[in-house]
C-alpha cells in the first residue's frame, strides 16, 4: 500500500477559538514549533498529542486530522 | 500580611521578560568573540604589533564587562519567578527554555572549535620539535585536552537525550516529541559522520605518521559540532512559518 499523507485542520480550528500557535503550545504542553511543524503537515503528531490538541480545541480527532485520499484532497466541508 | 501567590500567567510573563534580557546578554557575548577574533586575527594578518591589538581587545573587554555589570544589575532587580521550574510552568516556556539551552549550546560550539584549534597546535608543536614536552606543558595539553572532552560530552548528551539531560523532570517537561525527533536525526546524522571522521584519521596516519594525530581534534570537534549545529537548524527551520 502507497504511504497516505496525513492532513490536518488544525490552523482552521486554531483559528476559531482566536488563539495564536504560542497560546495553543502552551494549553498543550508543546513548543510552538511543534505547532507550527504539524500545522504545515512536517511533522506527524503522535496519537497523544492529537488528542490532545482536539481537546484542546474541544473537537473530534477525526475532524482535525484525516489521511488524504488518494485523488485530490477533500475539501473542508466536515467542520461547523 | 498574607504572599499572594502569584498565577501561572503572571510568572510565564516574569520568564518571558527575563529572557529577553538574556538574549540581549547572549548576542553581546557573541558580538564579543567575533570582533575579538576578528582584532586578533586582523592583527596577525596586516602585522601589527600585538601590544596594539592586546589593548584595543583589553579596552573592548572592559567596555563589554560594563554592560554586562548593567545588564546583571538589571537582572537582579527582577526577583526569580518562584515555581519557575515547576512542570505545569515549563510546559508553558518550553521555547524559552529552548532559547537557553541554544545559546549554551552555540557558546560551548564556539569554546569546542577553539579548543581544537589550540590542541592541534600544540600536537604540532611536539611533533615538530626532537625536545620532549616539560612535565608542565604536557601538564597544560593534557588539562586542556580534559576540557575539550568534557565540553564534547556535554554537547553530544545535549544532543543525544535531550536539553538539560541530568534534569529528570526538567527533561521530560521541555523535550517534547519533536525535540526528540530532532534530536534523534541529529545523533543518526553524527553516527554516520564519527565512523567518517574516524576512517578518515586512521587513512590519515597510515599515510604519514603523524597526521592521524594532527587530524584528531578537529575530527572530533567535527562528529560534535556538526551534528549538533544540525539540530540547532532542525529548531529553526522548525519555527519558521510555510
Amino acid at each position: 500500500m502507497a504511504e497516505r499523507r496525513l492532513a490536518n485542520r488544525l490552523k482552521e480550528a486554531r483559528a476559531r477559538h482566536g488563539l495564536t500557535q504560542g497560546e495553543l503550545a502552551a494549553r498543550v504542553g508543546v513548543s510552538r514549533k511543534t505547532i507550527n511543524t504539524v500545522e504545515n503537515g512536517v511533522f506527524v503528531p503522535s496519537t497523544t498529542l492529537a488528542l490532545a490538541l482536539a481537546e484542546a480545541l474541544e473537537v473530534r480527532v477525526e475532524e482535525l486530522f484525516y489521511l488524504e485520499p488518494k485523488g485530490r484532497p477533500l475539501t473542508d466541508s466536515a467542520l461547523p | 500580611m498574607i504572599e499572594r501567590h502569584p498565577s501561572d500567567e503572571e510568572i510565564v510573563a516574569a520568564i518571558e521578560k527575563r529572557s529577553r534580557i538574556e538574549t540581549r546578554l547572549m548576542w553581546t557575548i557573541l558580538a564579543l568573540f567575533a570582533v575579538m577574533i576578528a582584532i586578533l586575527f586582523g592583527g596577525r594578518t596586516l602585522h601589527l604589533p600585538m601590544e596594539l591589538t592586546g589593548s584595543i581587545a583589553f579596552a573592548l573587554l572592559l567596555v563589554w564587562v560594563y554592560f554586562m555589570f548593567r545588564t546583571v544589575s538589571h537582572l537582579s532587580v527582577q526577583p526569580l519567578p518562584a515555581h519557575e521550574f515547576d512542570e505545569n510552568i515549563l510546559r508553558k516556556t518550553i521555547d524559552i527554555q529552548h532559547r537557553r539551552w541554544r545559546w549554551v549550546l552555540i557558546l560551548l560550539f564556539f569554546a569546542l572549535i577553539q579548543f581544537a584549534v589550540q590542541l592541534t597546535e600544540s600536537v604540532l608543536r611536539n611533533i615538530g620539535t626532537a625536545v620532549p614536552m616539560s612535565s608542565e606543558e604536557r601538564f597544560g595539553s593534557v588539562f586542556f585536552a580534559g576540557i575539550f572532552a568534557f565540553f564534547a560530552l556535554l554537547v553530544m548528551l545535549q544532543v543525544c537525550f535531550g536539553l538539560n539531560f541530568f534534569v529528570r523532570s526538567y527533561r521530560h517537561a521541555v523535550n517534547d516529541e519533536l525535540s526528540r525527533a530532532q534530536q534523534h536525526r541529529a545523533a543518526m546524522f553524527g553516527y554516520i559522520l564519527s565512523v567518517i571522521a574516524l576512517c578518515a584519521v586512521l587513512i590519515a596516519q597510515l599515510f604519514h605518521a603523524s597526521w592521524g594525530a594532527l587530524a584528531l581534534p578537529g575530527a572530533i570537534a567535527a562528529v560534535i559540532v556538526l551534528p549538533g549545529a544540525y539540530f540547532l537548524i532542525l529548531q529553526w527551520r522548525a519555527g519558521r512559518d510555510g
